[in-house]
């Protein structure tokens, strides 16, 4: 096997001045080490390695311009960690909050079982499930065979159950295949083939005629058009922070700004884990940690796969843009390698979303939006809304897609390590995929921890939280006489209430920063993006959570909003009369105080 | 619910809302003016600096002393305050405008008129091209003002200014007094964007450099910003390669315009102008839906606070006349926009408008010299003005009286421009 | 000498062209104002320039937690900086009206600060 790896390697790199060097290790994993001149061909070594036969999977060590995706032990963390002592003690810890993560803890929390779940954000939902586009794809565009089509299609048809239950947005309105000329012919078969394979439901040619009826703002006319009525959207914060909220009602403990560093493992058990805040000891670790799943596996001495970071970045605009509600993909344009690449289409709140597309990078931090980028975006979407501006924009902000070189899913028990269970790979359409994923991982727990004994009083609804603008003037009238704050319009680009924002940060995974108020409620979202509500949320924040000023922040620890004050501040408590209502959350103020300090 | 009935309900109580229902009070209407925050004067009490009022009180007021003129007179008038009110919309037929408040709960306030006078927003981050991660620390100049002038906020240490409308000037100067360090102030335009003096006495009085043509392109930090990539542009406003520099900072002050408000107007179902991007309004600063009228920045971007009051009263009038049925009915004539016009207000007239004068508000494309401004139905000149010069950041009023009015005819639209 | 100034009394911004004595630099005459105002400016920016003050102070028991205040006159320019430091330490109670005095003879200029607007006692 070495023989022809060696030969494949010679293909992509000069040996002579790149000496790149496979092993293979006894579990068929082909670990890949040296210099590479540049990072696509890195990439594209990788993936034509995990493709050849007997291959388990790849290890990419190769290094770039003195940067690769090798796993670096952070010693100085993993010493704190360690200094700090033990903080938590659960049954399981699940590490990463993410969709995958907290639809994992939603489902283990229907048994007596005791749950903690690590995230390094300062919000759920902070990694791979914050960038995406919400598609709940219906199974069509994934290769047939593989673990991710099963889940997809699994996972689509448990979506109306989860949306039932967890009271958030969910438009399950279909999509559509395209051709328009004999360049991309094939790609609606393409579409129908594998849908028919997987086993997707409903799917049917329709006329172009009955689709430009139902998308009344496209104007091009197709020649094909492959109709998939499953396809839903959602938005994928709300989905997590509703999983998450959910699984916290009945017993789970989240804890945020908390980083593992290390996996504890004795003769080949699982003891607990390392953090940045003390360590955590527990009998199972589920590794949910979206990009970073590889290096949670290290940590755990069961690394068998790389996650390379493929960024996809994303445009929004203004709600009043035209554009078509449903997905909209099969155009030669978008057609890129490894992932159905971006369409055009609108979120569930309303404003047309275009993208994202789709780059190798190497830094899994890297969220930048470069030109480049939104030239493609841009590109591709313009097809179908040709008129349609840059400027037009209102945000665009970049996702990074958590591959391996396999570009399936990984979910299974750990077979070196007892006590751990990988959830890795969960690249699109692992938001599709979560409810069947989480299911999948109930399974595999109870392989782990023996039988699971439910809990009688484990209650699967989450409120929706109440959103003023959309309710009646009666209902209107009645909410601001119960509580007067949701007559103050804080944002009025959204029309959001000074209720809402205080509702988000009394619920039970507590919003304390700016962008985890925006996820929640949409304040700072809008046409102003925080210009005028801004100072206002601040001093809610502030007011409710007791932190001082410079303590609020954005999104991460150094991510402060203002970074003092110029004069002394004589507000709120200094007068006679109180507010509406001032209180302070105390499970917030301790949370986010005590977060604070370690930081 | 509670239901409210008024002759003209003013929305908004900045510099144009006050002098809109001060106006329409004076005139004998009963008004009911909408506040959404707890305090009057707008955005005037964020503009703590002085050079409001030239025009109208021969003084160089601060934006407080300005507005506290206004509150002064509304205090001792009979119009009707709704403070901490926010209109969530204004159904136009009958101009049923539904608003909230904590004290009142849900409102419905059912005028005869009402004029929309919730002033400008600032463009964002979205409407220029900036790329690079999405940080905190990257504001409007607005939002600083507000930070620091109304909160007593810092609202960074090491600053960089994007645009140099005359809000991203003064606060350059605001900034340096209160100890932050101002870098320079980045204008992608040849020309500065806001007004000669406000160069001077803010950026040569404390040597903040200004760099013309030269734009950002770039932040950088994940968390909170940590630098900017600045580039000097060609005059097709492209960045010139190898023209790169990156500054560290913690602070990207946008001042990079202003737009009409237009949540509520269009809410209200008005037309928009390409033009204004206002509402499209007539002589009488009425909208394209009777009944609902536009008054300062809502209506066009001024540049002084003078010219706010002066349309609001204008707006006011125009109201007063149309609950009173004197409204001009004539079919409108279009006001065009000639040579080195970039926007106008109003763009339509009716020639039986009976008010005493009329001005018209221009702002131009570029700087020329030694002009004159001129308004013409079709080879006569109705009323012009010679101008030393014009300028991107000035705008430029022509008031046309009685006697000049009359040289209007109908049929005809008229035309604007700038004759060099 | 000659020298140029941007005349800041009006927002027209006169470009002024102005002649100084060689060797004591005081202020001989000007060009390019439009007004007499240009004039007056001029010759106070060669000879003793000075501009008007405006900063924030801390109050106590009103709706906002920051008053806008104003010096009565225009201050000698260098005295400028000194003046806006000197507001930060100060702090005034509610009810205050437009026009009262915040600081008197501030930074020994013989000049008064004033409020900029009134504000009142949040209990009110």
């Amino acid at each position: 096997m070495v023989k022809r790896l060696n030969k494949l390697i010679a293909r992509h790199v000069d040996t002579s001045q790149f000496p790149v060097k496979a092993t293979v290790r006894k579990d068929g994993v082909v670990v890949l080490e040296g210099e590479v001149p540049d990072w696509k061909t890195a990439d594209e070594l990788a993936h034509r390695v995990a493709k050849s036969k007997k291959v388990r999977n790849v290890i990419n060590h190769l290094s770039c311009d003195g940067k690769s995706l090798a796993y670096i032990p952070k010693k100085d963390l993993i010493e704190q960690g360690r200094a700090l002592g033990t903080f938590d003690e659960a049954d399981v810890i699940i590490v990463g909050a993410g969709v995958i993560g907290s639809g994992i803890a939603r489902e283990l929390s229907k048994y007596n079982l005791d749950i903690v779940v690590l995230e390094k954000g300062d919000d759920v939902s902070q990694g791979v499930s914050k960038a995406n586009n919400g598609m709940i794809h219906p199974g069509n565009a994934v290769i047939p065979g593989t673990l991710k089509a099963k889940l997809n299609v699994e996972g689509n048809a448990l979506y109306d159950d989860w949306a039932s239950d967890l009271q958030f947005e969910f438009k399950r309105i279909g999509s559509f295949g395209l051709s328009y000329d004999k360049k991309d012919r094939y790609t609606p078969w393409l579409g129908w083939i594998a849908g028919r394979l997987n086993k997707v439901p409903g799917m049917r040619f329709i006329s172009p005629d009955v689709f430009l009826e139902m998308e009344k703002d496209v104007e091009v006319r197709p020649r094909r058009v492959l109709y998939a009525p499953t396809t839903a959207y959602v938005d994928g914060f709300e989905v997590t922070i509703a999983l998450a909220e959910n699984a916290a009602m009945n017993g789970v403990r989240f804890h945020l700004l908390t980083e593992v560093v290390d996996v504890d493992v004795e003769e080949g058990v699982v003891r607990g884990v390392v953090t940045d805040r003390g360590t955590v000891k527990g009998k199972l670790v589920i590794n949910a940690a979206g990009v970073f799943a590889d290096e949670i596996a290290a940590m755990a001495g069961d690394q068998f796969y790389t996650l390379h970071p493929r960024k996809g970045v994303i445009a929004i605009f203004d709600k009043e843009k035209k554009g078509p509600d449903r997905s909209m993909n099969g155009r030669p344009y978008v057609y890129q390698k490894n992932t159905k690449g971006g369409g055009v289409q609108r979120t569930v709140s309303g404003n047309p979303l275009w993208g994202p597309n789709a780059v190798e990078i190497i830094d899994k931090t890297d969220l930048s939006v470069q030109p480049e980028d939104l030239d493609y975006v841009m590109g591709s979407g313009s097809v179908v809304c040709p008129g349609t501006k840059r400027t037009d924009i209102i945000a665009s902000f970049a996702g990074i897609r958590p591959a391996d070189y396999k570009e399936d899913f990984i979910i299974e028990r750990s077979r070196v390590v007892k006590g751990f269970i990988h959830v890795a790979g969960i690249q699109s359409p692992g938001l599709a995929a979560a409810p069947a994923i989480a299911k999948m991982v109930e399974g595999l727990t109870a392989d782990e921890l023996g039988e699971l004994t439910r809990k009688d009083d484990w209650n699967p609804i989450r409120e929706k939280p109440v959103v003023f603008s959309k309710l009646s003037p009666e209902e209107q009238e009645r909410l601001v006489n119960e509580n007067p704050l949701y007559g103050h319009i804080v944002c009025r680009c959204e029309t959001i209430s000074e209720g809402e924002i205080v509702d988000a940060i009394r619920r039970p995974i507590p919003a304390v920063t700016f962008d985890a108020i925006k996820r929640r409620v949409r304040a700072t979202a809008g046409r102003c993006q925080g210009g005028f509500c801004g100072p206002r949320i601040l001093e809610i924040i502030m007011r409710e959570t007791g932190l001082r000023p410079e303590e609020v922040r954005k999104q991460g620890k150094d991510s402060y909003i203002v970074a003092g004050t110029i004069r002394d501040r004589y507000d709120a408590a200094d007068c006679c009369e109180t507010r509406a209502s001032v209180g302070i959350a105390d499970g917030v103020a301790q949370e986010t105080g005590a977060h604070h300090e370690s930081a | 619910m509670k239901v409210l009935e008024t002759d003209i309900a003013v929305i908004g109580s900045g510099p144009a809302g006050l002098a809109a229902a001060l106006e329409a009070s004076r005139l004998g209407k009963r008004v009911t003016l909408i506040e959404r925050s707890d305090d009057l004067g707008g955005i005037l009490q964020q503009c703590i600096h002085d050079g409001f009022g030239l025009i109208r009180f021969k003084k160089q007021l601060s934006g407080p002393q300005y507005a506290e003129r206004f509150i002064e007179e509304l205090k001792a008038s009979d119009v009707s305050l709704l403070m901490d009110t926010t209109v969530l919309s204004i159904e136009n037929e009958h101009k049923l405008i539904r608003a909230v408040s904590p004290k009142e709960g849900v409102l419905e306030i059912r005028p005869g008129a009402v004029v929309l006078a919730m002033g400008c927003r600032e463009r964002t981050r979205s409407q220029v091209e900036i790329y690079g991660t999405r940080p905190s620390g990257v504001m409007t100049a607005g939002t600083v003002q507000r930070y620091i002038n109304l909160e007593g906020y810092l609202p960074g240490r090491r600053a960089v200014i994007l645009g140099s409308g005359d809000i991203g000037l003064i606060m350059a100067r605001r900034m340096h007094l209160e100890g932050i360090e101002v870098l320079g102030v980045y204008e992608l335009m040849p020309e500065v964007g806001g007004l000669a003096r406000n160069v001077y006495q803010c950026l040569i009085d404390y040597d903040i450099p200004l760099h013309l043509s030269t734009t950002v392109k770039e932040v950088f930090g994940d968390e909170r910003l940590e630098g900017v990539r600045v580039v000097k542009v060609d005059e097709n406003r492209r960045p010139i390669d190898g023209t790169e520099e990156d500054i560290a900072c913690d602070l990207l002050v946008l001042s990079v315009g202003l737009i009409p408000e237009n949540e509520l107007s269009r809410k209200a179902g008005v037309l928009i102008s390409p033009v204004t991007q206002g509402p499209v309004l007539d002589e009488s600063m009425m909208t394209s839906v009777p009944g609902i009228f536009a008054a300062g920045n809502v209506s066009i971007v001024f540049d002084l606070v003078d010219y706010v009051s002066d349309s609001a009263e204008a707006a006011a009038r125009g109201a007063v006349r149309y609950l009173d049925g004197q409204a001009p009915s004539a079919e409108p004539l279009d006001v065009i926009l000639g040579n080195n016009v970039a926007s106008l207000l109003p763009t339509q007239y009716r020639v039986d408008y009976t008010g005493d004068e009329l001005s018209f508000y221009l702002r131009v494309c570029k700087m020329e010299s030694n002009v004159r401004v001129a308004l013409r139905q079709g080879d006569r000149v109705i009323k012009s003005r010679k101008m030393p010069v014009v300028r991107l950041a000035e705008m430029v009023a022509l008031t046309l009286l009685r006697e000049d009015l009359a040289l209007i005819e109908s049929g005809m639209p008229l035309d604007i421009h700038i004759e060099t | 000498m000659e020298g140029k100034l941007i005349c800041i009394s009006c927002p027209r911004g006169c470009e002024l062209l102005v002649q100084t004595d060689e060797r004591t630099g005081a202020f001989i005459s000007v060009e390019g104002n439009a007004c007499i105002r240009g004039s007056l400016f001029a010759e106070a920016e060669v000879n003793h320039p000075e501009r008007m003050m405006t900063s924030v102070v801390s109050i106590r028991g009103a709706k906002h937690c920051m008053l806008p205040v104003i010096s009565r006159r225009p201050l000698p320019k260098g005295k400028l900086v000194e003046a806006v430091r000197a507001m930060r330490s100060i702090t005034v109670e509610a009810p205050i009206r437009e026009g009262d005095v915040i600081a008197e003879d501030i930074v020994g200029t013989g000049i008064d600060v004033v409020a900029a607007r009134s504000l009142s006692c949040r209990c009110d």
